[in-house]
């Protein structure tokens, strides 16, 4: 591109916010997330696997999500890791320059591969979104059903059960070589048909060293959840490590085994 | 925040993604692409 041309949509992009712009120093220039976000999806539509982009279906610390239009409704997620660290740190930053810098988008990028990769390992045994496909930081599923644990409202005689379905998917995956390692009430979805595990990028192999104490926190966090939201239908105490052990082992049956009280 | 960029999608030329995509390539090396390098790396 000539000086010209690229002074042009220097400006086209600046207006629409892609780039942003420092003048301390040098003039330089560099992506914003919504400028690397147009670049994925440019690839995605380029491929043939999104057709249009469509609303919000949640907006997370780490990530966004959207509906988009494929030859089936899809979710596309954007990883945003290393945003907010980024923004902070941004004015000390200044100094050193650019010695060691690992960018954000470096960081978001490989947490979508991650993501990607250990969705791959786990579906179909595991009941993760189905993956499609992945450029950059983004990572197209398949849409899923369901409410989120946290905002669902079970009925009584249904909320063991569904603990219990949540844990044998973390048992499922555990079995297929993987621990969560960030399980809560915010990365399942309950639906009539069953439940979604997702939000997969710091999962761990299980010959990780810390896998069983991932493990353990992961089924403390779950059980406690529910202990918490529901204090009639569930136990009082749990063995979590005992319940933990089992599920490694392949030998989970129900949280209500390991009632301690 | 991140804004959503459906609508800014419908609005980019070939050439903004020229430039989008040398940016990417020179943020491989540093965090800001001095303005002078932008003609080489958009090509």
């Amino acid at each position: 591109m000539t000086a010209e041309e690229v002074d042009y949509r220097i400006d086209r992009c600046a207006d629409r916010e892609l780039i942003e712009r420092k003048t301390i120093q040098y003039e330089g220039y560099r992506l914003t997330f919504e400028g690397y976000d147009c670049l994925a999806l440019r690839a995605f539509s380029e491929r043939g696997t999104i057709e249009g982009m469509g609303a919000p279906l949640g907006v997370g610390k780490e990530s966004d999500v959207y509906e988009v239009q494929s030859y089936e409704p899809m979710a596309l997620k954007f990883h945003r890791e290393g945003y907010t660290e980024f923004r902070k740190v941004d004015k000390e930053r200044e100094y050193t320059a650019d010695r060691n810098h690992v960018s954000w988008f470096y960081t978001a990028r490989k947490a979508a591969e991650r993501e990607h990769e250990v969705l791959e390992e786990l579906y179909p045994d595991v009941s993760v979104p189905r993956p499609v496909d992945q450029n950059r930081h983004a990572i197209l599923m398949e849409k899923f059903d369901g409410v989120e644990l946290e905002r669902a409202s079970l009925p009584s005689e249904q909320v063991v059960g569904v603990c219990d379905l949540v844990l044998r998917e973390v048992g499922d995956a555990y079995d297929a070589g993987y621990v969560h390692a960030d399980m809560s009430q915010h990365n399942v979805a309950v639906a009539e048909g069953g439940v979604t595990v997702f939000d997969w990028p710091q999962a761990v192999a299980t010959d990780h060293e810390n896998a069983d104490e991932f493990l353990e926190r992961d089924v403390e966090n779950v059980v406690s959840f529910f202990q918490r939201k529901y204090p009639r239908e569930m136990p009082d105490d749990v063995d979590y490590r005992g319940l933990a052990e089992a599920i490694a082992e392949g030998e989970f049956g129900s949280v209500t085994t390991y009632a301690t009280r | 925040m991140v804004g959503n960029v459906a609508s800014v999608m419908a609005e980019l030329e070939p050439e903004d993604f020229y430039l989008l995509s040398g940016l990417e390539q020179g943020m491989r090396f540093s965090e800001w692409v001095q303005r002078e390098k932008l003609p080489e790396y958009a090509t």
